[in-house]
């Protein structure tokens, strides 16, 4: 063989090998993709089904953890969303949140209930005090939402509605605990508002008029009922019909963020975030529209990438400026919405849908297990409450009614 | 050998990830990103923590995976391949006499 045609013949490339080096890259990528869509959110989700087990361990565990954040916080500075008045806000929820989780822990699991007591005294006595209610006392001009119960000229939802849902929980513990008297007046000015409102909200600051806020306070009605024995009020199914005429987006079924006192303006728009705090609020009180709303979620705002799923607050092309009172949004989708979808899922009994919405919060929230309590180390004081109220949450249309409501 | 390393990889970032997640919880840090504070230690902690995460529950097992399938295959390969005898020049020969005879 010539010296020019060896060099050539050497020079030529291993087309052989070559083969089997590019065969084995793709079997490689390929496995590497299976494993990528199978196990990270087959394990993640797993880890949800403690929260939904007979044993209680894995609930008391993260309303542990809520308290543990409300006792770590003392007082607004905890919090910095570049507003003093959802800073307070988000202070209050905190510890409504954590008296919801304690409420909804000791109604299903009997053997925590001591434990919840504590946790829930804790919690309400923080949610009764001024303090809490500065930022709404700022917004109306100094006027505390207490002391106005009997005028219901401003409606003061953003506080009050809140502190409903707490002590009506705490009511459900201590039916003749020391805020009685409070709740009984808190319930009464809500249902009034209600009633009074002509398209089922009233204002929750000057001139906002937020539809969740409003089912927060519907549910306190209820909750307020169920507590203290007395018959379901049948201004609540009338609130229920309208809500359906007024709040509800036609389109894609969600509730509109923020309306007017009226009803739906040119501005309003319909928001996964408030549409999911009402879905899961709602579920005890109105299972129906809860569903309702819980389903419109479902298809039209959840989205799922290899098992895990997520809750765009906007439509997809759609978006809008992140506001402190929900949370930012990261690509579109919204924590918030996401924790209360994963509560809403799971009041229906939609376990698809709440394993993967778990599975997200698990590789997201990072939790962080010790001293008996978990947290959430993505979360802080009112996500890791938040969490503890979704995670605990009850059956569709119950309050517990499954069990005796605790009687000390 | 590269399934040692990366599992070796894997247990270093579960175990950053472990700590890290403390330290975020413990110091007071956590859930300042949702309240859109952005301030550079609360960011730092809070990318990497992230970052550790992805690695642990994200990317590293179906790395572990597929690197394990591919030992598994090719040691079967490899297996069944000192299992067949080796073809000699008169084998063929011998197959197609055995074949006569039979006839």
């Amino acid at each position: 063989m010539p010296a020019e045609e060896q060099a050539r013949t050497e020079a030529r490339p291993n087309t052989q090998g070559s083969g089997l080096y590019w065969a084995r890259l793709l079997a490689f990528v390929m496995l590497a993709v299976a494993g990528l869509v199978v196990f990270p959110s087959l394990y993640c989700a797993k880890r949800g089904k403690a929260y939904l087990g007979a044993d209680s361990e894995a609930r008391a565990r993260v309303m542990r953890g809520a308290a543990f954040q409300g006792e770590v916080i003392k007082n607004v500075e905890r919090f910095h969303t570049g507003s003093a008045r959802y800073d307070g806000q988000w202070m209050l929820l905190t510890y409504t949140m954590t008296a919801v989780a304690a409420g909804q822990l000791a109604v299903r699991d009997l053997e925590t209930t001591s434990e919840a007591q504590i946790v829930m005294k804790r919690a309400v006595e923080r949610c009764v005090r001024p303090a809490s209610r500065a930022f709404d006392a700022d917004a109306w001009q100094g006027e505390d939402a207490l002391d106005a119960l009997g005028d219901d000229s401003h409606g003061h939802g953003a506080s009050l509605a809140y502190l409903g849902l707490a002590l009506g929980w705490d009511r459900m513990l201590n039916p003749e605990g020391a805020w009685s008297d409070l709740h009984d007046g808190v319930a009464a000015a809500l249902e009034r508002r209600l009633v009074q409102a002509p398209a089922g909200v009233f204002a929750s600051f000057p001139d906002e008029f937020s539809p969740a806020d409003a089912a927060v306070a519907a549910a306190a009605v209820a909750l307020h009922a169920k507590s203290t024995g007395h018959v379901r009020p049948e201004s609540l199914d009338r609130w229920e019909s309208t809500v359906r005429a007024k709040l509800i987006d036609p389109e894609s079924g969600l509730l509109y963020q923020r309306v007017g006192e009226t009803g739906a303006t040119a501005d309003s728009r319909p928001r996964a975030t408030g549409t999911a705090l009402a879905a899961w609020v709602l579920a005890s009180s109105h299972p129906g529209l809860s569903r309702e709303l819980w389903e419109a979620l479902r298809t039209s705002r959840m989205r799922e990438v290899i098992g895990f799923a997520g809750m765009r607050d906007y439509a997809t092309g759609e978006s809008g400026v992140d506001d402190p009172q929900t949370g930012p949004t990261w690509l579109g989708l919204s924590p918030a919405a996401t924790v209360f979808s994963m509560g809403a899922a799971r009041a229906h009994n939609d376990l698809r849908s709440f394993s993967r919405l778990y599975a997200s919060v698990h590789l997201l929230g990072a939790p962080v297990d010790g001293d008996e309590r978990r947290n959430f180390a993505a979360a802080g004081p009112l996500g890791d409450a938040v969490l503890a109220a979704s995670l605990t949450t009850l059956d569709a249309g119950t309050y517990g009614s499954k069990k005796t409501p605790v009687r000390p | 050998m590269k399934l040692v390393y990366v599992l070796l990889a894997w247990a270093i970032t579960a175990l950053g990830a472990f700590i890290l997640a403390h330290v975020v919880d413990r110091e007071g840090l956590a859930g300042a990103l949702l309240e859109s504070s952005f301030d550079v230690t609360t960011l730092l902690a809070f990318v990497a923590l992230m970052v550790l995460r992805g690695l642990t529950l994200l990317i590293l097992p179906p790395v572990v995976f597929a690197l394990a399938a591919e030992a598994l295959v090719l040691r079967l390969v490899g297996r069944a391949g000192r299992r067949s005898p080796p073809v000699s020049p008169g084998a063929e020969t011998s197959s197609i006499e055995t074949s006569q005879i039979g006839n």
